[in-house]
């Protein structure tokens, strides 16, 4: 037995640490006090006996073969708490477990080799390493055992080293069998995998986050976006990789772009449609609009024509005309020279039958009587009515005319455009209280289109004639209101401010043009274009030649009343084409009215049902003062028209819809017959 | 009675250390060597050795595969691996080979044991 | 394998072959004890080369990146061993030997005492084994874990000795389905390398008895 060498070496206890020395048949040879305070036994009570005798329950193999080692072969070795748990059975001050660390070495002690066993007490190392590892894990398991992303963290040999319970669930393997895996068996293209994570691990930044397609354990795949980044731990380079699963995102992104494109197809054929739509809707407002204007602009004339009938201006003119005749022919009387009081006295009678033709024209218009256009010369006109003038106007305005000699001829009704030029020279004399010059002015004229534009007509030649005053001109408010029904600049009672509009509508009606020049201070020019006419001078009816035997003998007025416009329009249509002077009433009481008025009326065209009263009372009216009303009527209802029992005497009854033709021989049949 | 001996190992001083035990216990038999597996094979063919004493580690066909091979040829022959390395798998396959484990390096104890192993199964499955 | 101009001849180097073999398969045996599975083994290459040899030799691995646990030795023979192998696999070997599902960071942080740990197994299965077998006893050192390249094992750094011969043995083990390859180096100066010869020599006439060659020449 070797010696005790408690006593040579008692340096070593106040070592913190245990000394344990055995001889070469592995006995104690030396025990230190540390060793006896964590075992619990003295090192009287150890000396001279074997690991096994002092610990019988002592399960260290590798302790048992560390030490045979170091005696017969002379090795160290290192027994770590890390991967041996208390090879000792060893106690802390406290009596709690004292985990070690033990290192076996060979002692050079010729001629007896031994072995030294030095223990390290590493207690509070691995508490406090436990400690930051249950903190870490906290952490870690705050974050990333319970993401539901996949976070892994690949070494740089490309194998999973650590995976999230996500990565087990998304992948479908047990933890054990992604642990030291291939990563790159757990995507569909490795080389993608291989290119995210490689350049990661080579690269200092994250790399850019890529869409992969992962491989489930059972071949199944799923899309993916991975993140990657690269860090290092202790001296390793690993890559963690962050898998968000796409597949829903993907799917409906992919059903979005596809119900997108469906939406953006049909949106696109939605468009054309809509576009399509809205010419058509473009063109038929036009065409309302349009037919608007000319209803506003018929219902101003309407508005007009019914007041017309009462134009005390006018009348003024004529009155002015006659009284103006006869005080001359009273005075001349009183100077005894009765002689020449006819000249006089004819001018009165002219103007009074001006007077009674131009009440007549004016209701006639007031009815929508149609005007009576002639072709005639202008210069004719005016010359004609030069006596007019001059006692219109008065003494002290003067009067020029220049007109052209060989002037177009224009078709128009004589009467209002006599009344026309009447107008503008008494408002020519209005604007000169103090005296001018009115001149008057006929020219022919080609109208391009620029100048065409301007005067709202087409393009052609043009008879003008200007009136052009001296007098206070007109600002560009009145310029533009001018031509407004019941716009006046005068006094009340000195005008109904009707005259304007009155001419503009007569103007329009000849598919003329009037045109206002007027300087404030410096007077007023008003210049109306009509259009050529092209054939001969006082033709009477020659317009609407027509060798047919159905065409109008003597200028036959027929009176359509129906409430349907479109049947209404034909019609007239008919009529017109027949040669007929054709008025309208869109129901009974416009009828009546122009039936109860002194209009002539040659032939009622009647539709049965009207929305206030039936055709035939209509005709009954009719004929209570016209005895000998001819009567066409309209109906849709064929049983009506078969059975005749309401028709009396030159009364006719047609079907709708109906042939023009047949319309228009119905028409002359019932006014040739008696 | 003499038998003979092939010995199958890739290191030529293993071989020569096995035939120096074998020289000390059976100091008449014949023996032959190989030095890889397959050579072994067209020896047992050719000389139809009585006992086989082959290598685990070889390169190429490992010792246990041969053993099992040749168990199949001849389940009488006597069939030892001999190994430094002694893993309780490895002695685990030599055996369901067919085969005797020794571990290395060869004692005469341990290839006598061998020998009258071997013997006793012989005498058994002749009966 | 001739390395007949670093002084061993082919029966030298057999032998030495199987001495490692034997020390192998202890280590092999010892680390079974630590992973608790079986370690499958290659056939050990052995190889006695220059330290500039061995530098290229392990700069032909994959990886740049090396860990290495080292150990002296001294007695008659004195140098210091090293068992290499490729600083990505060193976490397999953690794993394999920590066992149970620990967690990345648990390894991590493990990773250098069970390196320690394990290198000091394999190599002292390894060194011991030898020196048993050569009938000397050697001192060997505990195990220091240290990360580099290949030509930081093999140069001269600080009280590290160069040694003229690097005693190279590639194995290939295999430890729960990983592969780890390794290299057990033993760097020796030209002194321990002729006593080594020696030894060998000693190891033959035992093992082999009177049928050992007689030695023709020694160069």
């Amino acid at each position: 037995m070797a010696n005790d060498l408690t006593e040579e070496f008692a340096i070593l206890n106040a070592i913190n640490g245990g000394v344990v020395a055995l001889d070469q048949q592995e006995r104690v040879v030396y025990w230190n006090a540390w060793m006896a305070s964590a075992t619990g036994h003295s090192a009287a009570h150890v000396h001279g006996k074997s690991l096994t005798a002092i610990f019988p329950d002592l399960n260290a193999k590798r302790l048992e073969s560390a030490v045979k080692a170091a005696i017969t072969s002379g090795v160290s070795t290192g027994i770590s708490h890390v991967l041996n748990a208390t090879p000792l059975p060893l106690c802390t001050q406290s009596g709690r477990t004292l985990i070690h660390d033990i290192t076996v070495s060979p002692v050079d002690r010729r001629p007896h080799a031994a072995c030294l066993l030095f223990i390290t007490d590493v207690t509070m190392a691995t508490r406090r390493e436990q400690y930051l590892r249950d903190q870490q894990k906290a952490r870690y398991n705050a974050v990333v055992e319970s993401a539901s992303d996949v976070i892994m963290t690949i070494d740089s040999a490309g194998l999973v080293q650590m995976a999230n319970p996500a990565a087990a669930l998304q992948f479908g393997y047990t933890m054990d069998e992604l642990m030291g895996k291939d990563a790159a068996l757990l995507f569909d293209d490795s080389s993608d995998w291989a290119s995210t994570w490689r350049a990661t691990l080579d690269a200092a930044n994250p790399s850019k986050s890529r869409e992969l397609i992962a491989i489930r354990k059972d071949g199944s795949t799923s899309y993916v976006e991975a993140s990657a980044s690269r860090w290092n731990m202790g001296s390793h380079s690993v890559v963690t990789v962050i898998l968000r699963d796409i597949t829903e995102r993907r799917a409906i992104n992919e059903a979005l772009r596809a119900s997108e494109t469906a939406a953006r197809t049909s949106a696109a054929a939605l468009a054309e449609l809509n576009q399509s739509l809205e010419k058509h809707v473009e063109q038929r407002t036009a065409q309302l609009m349009k037919a608007e204007e000319a209803l506003r602009q018929s219902q101003k004339m309407e508005a007009i024509g019914q007041l017309t009938g009462g134009i005390a201006h006018d009348f003024n003119n004529l009155l002015q005309g006659i009284t103006g005749s006869l005080h001359v022919s009273q005075k001349l009387v009183a100077l005894g020279r009765i002689g020449e009081i006819d000249r006089f006295l004819k001018a009165a009678i002219d103007s009074a039958y001006r007077a009674a033709s131009l009440t007549h024209r004016l209701l006639a218009f007031s009815r929508q009587q149609p005007i009576d256009p002639r072709p005639l010369n202008e210069n004719e006109l005016i010359s004609s009515m030069q006596e007019l003038l001059r006692h219109t106007i008065g003494e002290t305005v003067q009067m020029k005319f220049n007109a052209a000699s060989d002037l177009w001829l224009v078709r128009c009704d004589a009467n209002q455009l006599e009344n026309a030029i009447l107008n503008l020279a008494i408002n020519a004399r209005d604007a000169m209280p103090d005296g001018g010059t009115l001149t008057f002015e006929t020219f022919n004229a080609v109208l391009n289109g620029d100048e065409a534009a301007a005067r709202e007509v087409l393009p052609g030649e043009y008879v003008c004639l200007r009136l052009g005053d001296t007098g206070e001109g007109m600002t560009e408010e009145v310029k533009a209101k001018v031509f407004e029904p019941f716009f006046t600049t005068k006094a009340i009672g000195k005008g109904t401010g009707l005259g304007l509009s009155m001419i503009y509508g007569f103007v329009k009606q000849s598919d003329g043009g009037i045109l206002i020049d007027s300087e404030v201070g410096k007077g007023t020019t008003i210049e109306i274009c009509l259009p050529r006419h092209d054939g001969p001078a006082d033709a009477e009816a020659t317009d609407d030649a027509d060798p047919q035997d159905s065409r109008a003998d003597r200028g036959e007025v027929v009176l359509v009343v129906e409430d349907e416009g479109i049947v209404r329009v034909l019609v007239v249509e008919v009529l017109k084409e027949l040669g007929y002077y054709a008025l309208q009433a869109e129901n009974a009481a416009a009828a009546v009215k122009i039936l109860q008025s002194t209009q002539r009326i040659d032939l009622l065209i009647t539709d049965l049902g009207l929305p206030d009263m039936s055709g035939d009372q209509v005709a009954k009216i009719g004929r209570a003062s016209r005895k000998n009303l001819k009567v066409l009527f309209m109906t849709g209802y064929a049983d009506k028209a078969a059975s005749r029992s309401f028709l009396g005497k030159g009364m006719e009854i047609i079907t709708k819809p109906f042939n023009m033709d047949v319309m228009a021989a119905k028409i002359r049949e019932i006014i040739e017959g008696a | 009675m003499s038998s003979k001996v092939l010995i199958v190992d890739d290191s030529k001083l293993a071989r020569m250390g096995v035939m120096k035990v074998l020289r000390e216990l059976h100091p008449d038999w014949e023996s032959v060597e190989a030095s890889n597996a397959d050579d072994a094979f067209k020896l047992v063919k050719q000389s139809l050795p009585d006992y086989v004493l082959m290598d685990y580690n070889m390169p190429g066909k490992d010792g246990i595969a041969l053993a099992a091979e040749l168990h199949e040829l001849d389940a009488n022959m006597g069939i030892a691996v001999i190994s430094a390395n002694q893993q309780l798998e490895v002695i685990k396959r030599a055996r369901a080979a067919g085969a005797i484990f020794l571990p290395k390096p060869l004692t005469e104890k341990a290839l006598a044991g061998f020998f009258a192993m071997t013997a006793e199964e012989r005498n058994r499955t002749e009966k | 394998m001739s390395n007949a101009s670093l002084g061993l001849d082919d029966l030298e180097l057999d032998a030495l072959t199987e001495l490692v073999n034997l020390g192998v398969s202890n280590a092999a045996l010892s680390l079974r004890e630590m992973v608790r599975e079986e370690v499958a083994l290659s056939v050990p290459e052995v190889s006695v080369v220059s330290p500039d040899e061995a530098v290229s030799i392990l700069g032909r691995t994959e990886s740049k990146q090396l860990v290495a646990v080292q150990q002296y030795f001294e007695g008659e023979i004195s140098g210091r061993a090293l068992l290499i192998f490729p600083e990505t696999k060193s976490l397999e070997l953690v794993r394999a030997v920590v066992g149970g599902t620990p967690s990345l960071d648990e390894i991590a942080e493990l990773e250098h005492e069970a390196l320690a740990e394990t290198g000091n197994v394999l190599l002292n299965g390894c060194l011991g084994t030898i020196a048993n077998n050569l009938q000397r006893s050697l001192k060997i050192s505990l195990p220091e874990v240290i990360y580099g390249e290949s030509s930081d094992f093999f140069s001269a750094t600080g009280k590290q000795p160069i040694g003229d011969s690097v005693l190279f043995i590639y194995i290939n083990f295999a430890v729960r389905c990983g592969d780890i390859q390794g290299y057990i180096a033993m760097l020796l100066d030209m002194p321990s390398l002729l006593a080594l010869k020696q030894l060998i020599r000693n190891f033959i006439e035992r093992v082999a008895g009177e049928n050992s060659p007689s030695k023709a020449n020694n160069g």
